[in-house]
């Protein structure tokens, strides 16, 4: 196995990585192969959520808040450009942890299917 | 001291503006004001009075709140509800290092 598959993840953080690795300690090596599977196919770069918060800037704000599944954030976002603009340009700042924070849940749901799994 | 605040930007950053827009009385005309849009001269922005409707909320005035903007109610409770989760993943991550050291 790859030493290091986490690093091929494009924009991935030293943040990421750490807590994929602290997750991934007791997995054996095909629940550990799904679990790469099914975050592979969940994660968001946090490049992506930055140009979604940069559509706040010429269109619809929120975008990144529905991305990340924060659906209320995301409606108030909406309706009010973005807290005017302010919250916008918060995220545009931020955009490394609204990833994160996402991942993070992502990685505990792939780690629970790939328990179930096998 | 920095990482801290690196660390827990957005959760400051909500509790600041909340504690501004308590301090502040959105009844005077001429308090310091933050928006870019307004500052570059833009008059009309579909989140204009947001502010002014949380900041009323906070002093209990429903009634102008509504008035400033009829989102003020939910965007004051939305606005919690991150804060809150925000500080749960703060105490979580604690926990999770703890129970996975063990493991």
């Amino acid at each position: 196995m790859n030493n290091n598959p986490y690093a091929s993840f494009p924009g991935v953080t030293f943040e990421e990585i750490s807590f994929l690795r602290q997750m991934t300690t007791g997995l054996t090596e095909s629940q550990n192969q799904t679990f790469l599977n099914l975050y592979y196919g969940r994660r968001k770069s946090p490049q992506d959520i930055l140009i979604f918060t940069l559509i706040g800037f010429i269109g619809i704000a929120g975008v990144q808040r529905f991305v990340v599944g924060q659906i209320g954030m995301g409606i108030i976002y909406v309706f009010t450009g973005g807290f005017c603009l302010i919250g916008t340009i918060i995220d545009l700042i931020n955009h490394k942890s609204l990833a994160n924070e996402y991942n993070q849940k992502m990685a505990y749901e792939s780690i629970e299917i790939a328990r179930m799994g096998v | 001291m920095i990482k801290l605040l690196k660390n827990n930007f957005e959760l400051i950053f909500w509790l600041m503006a909340i504690v501004a827009l308590g301090v502040t009385n959105p009844g005077s005309d001429s308090h310091f004001v933050l928006c870019p849009l307004r500052l570059m001269g833009i008059t009309w922005c579909p989140g204009c009075g947001i502010g002014h409707a949380i900041s009323y909320l906070i002093h209990g005035d429903i009634g102008n709140s509504l008035k400033a903007h009829w989102l003020g109610i939910p965007a004051l409770f939305v606005t919690f509800y991150r804060i809150w989760s925000l500080i749960c993943i703060q105490i979580f991550k604690f926990k999770e290092l703890k129970t996975y050291s063990h493991e």
